[in-house]
């Protein structure tokens, strides 16, 4: 059936489908390059070239290419000053990478044609759980067996510490969760939203004009979001890192 | 893009007098938005922010702690008591987390508003009244 067809791609969810560059196994494992593999690697080129050349000249005024790297730059330091202190100095590499890994996907993602990785669930988890792994293997070599104490707040009566500390473990092991669940929820939102309207422009004929001025709208939208959501993310993993830094909630 | 055509001090502060009177022609003819259009436009975006930081906090406590329990329910055959258990510290988790989001988010809008008096006291006048 051909409608059946052509209804299945324009689904508003074929967007997200990850589709195989080529076809390689190795040893019966599927090792093919996967569209996703293709945009990750291309942010990570994109972000490196683009900090690379813009400050390759290191002037001392600088030109207007390279004060966007040093806003970039000024941006995450000033952000794990606020909010870790000078403490969090020595995390500046793994925030700042993390800053610029996700902005990049989500801007990648906004050309026509390509493909956004933070709309899967794997990606945003593999993100987050990372940070989590990190901030707790950080606040077991800083603290030691204190570190529980994290779990078991100040001024609770011992009774009540049988319900409460229950409570705190799960909240714990929420966070990476809500926080993958965050970034992954809003581009996959924006993105079936955009496809939606810009099926409602094909279908609605001279009136489609209606629908098309929404996206425009919401196309600039969503680049704000896009930048928004890595902003959100990174914060988050620098509040996440004061908590067990400094162990307090 | 060539650091030459940066201007001098003295070209500075008449570039500065012309971006006033430039900025101040704009507003009044109502092209601009003014400073308090600016901030209003600004609340609205972190509103919506932190309700989606918030919300999705309680949102995924319970939705994953429910699941934990019906998953523990499945391997020991104690249907329904581990997801009732579960239900009710996912909802507590998730108002654990949401309250201490809200706090922190109360607090750094505290700060940012209390600096950005500190500021407007401080200022010079830049001859953009």
């Amino acid at each position: 059936m051909s409608v059946n067809r052509h209804i299945e791609h324009s689904s508003p969810m074929h967007q997200f489908v990850i589709g195989r560059m080529n076809d390689w196994q190795l040893g019966g494992l599927d090792v093919s390059f996967s569209k996703a593999a293709v945009f990750m690697f291309a942010a990570v080129i994109v972000a490196t070239l683009f900090l690379v050349l813009t400050t390759s000249r290191r002037a001392m005024v600088p030109g207007r290419w390279q004060s966007v790297a040093e806003l970039w730059y000024e941006f995450i330091a000033d952000m794990i000053k606020e909010t870790i202190g000078s403490e969090g100095r020595k995390y500046f590499p793994f925030v700042f990478s993390l800053f610029s890994f996700i902005v990049m996907c989500n801007l990648l993602g906004m050309l026509p044609y390509s493909y956004t990785v933070t709309s899967h669930i794997a990606v945003t988890i593999t993100l987050a759980l990372s940070v989590f792994i990190l901030t707790t293997f950080i606040g077991i070599t800083k603290h030691g067996t204190h570190f529980l104490s994290f779990f078991v707040p100040k001024g609770v009566p011992l009774v009540m510490l049988f319900l409460v500390v229950p409570i705190e473990v799960l909240s714990y092991f929420m966070r990476p969760i809500s926080h993958s669940v965050r970034l992954f929820a809003n581009m996959t939102a924006g993105h079936t939203m955009l496809k939606v309207f810009g099926a409602f422009v094909v279908q609605m004929g001279v009136f489609g004009v209606l629908p098309f001025a929404l996206i425009v709208a919401l196309t600039g939208l969503e680049v704000a979001i896009a930048v928004l959501q890595a902003y959100v993310f990174t914060i988050l993993t620098c509040l996440y890192l004061n908590d067990t830094i400094h162990l307090e909630h | 893009m060539s650091d030459q055509q940066h201007p001098t001090p003295k070209e500075n502060a008449s570039l500065g007098e012309l971006g006033g009177r430039i900025s101040k022609a704009r507003r009044d003819a109502g092209l601009e938005d003014t400073a308090a259009d600016m901030d209003a436009n600004a609340a609205v975006g972190a509103g919506l922010g932190a309700a989606w930081r918030i919300s999705i906090e309680i949102v995924v406590a319970l939705v994953v702690c429910t699941a934990i329990g019906w998953t523990l329910d499945y391997w020991f055959g104690t249907k329904p008591w581990m997801m009732l258990i579960f239900l009710f510290l996912g909802g507590a988790a998730g108002i654990n987390n949401a309250v201490r989001t809200a706090l922190r988010i109360d607090a750094q809008a505290t700060e940012a508003l209390m600096n950005k008096q500190r500021g407007q006291r401080n200022r010079p006048g830049d001859g953009r009244e």
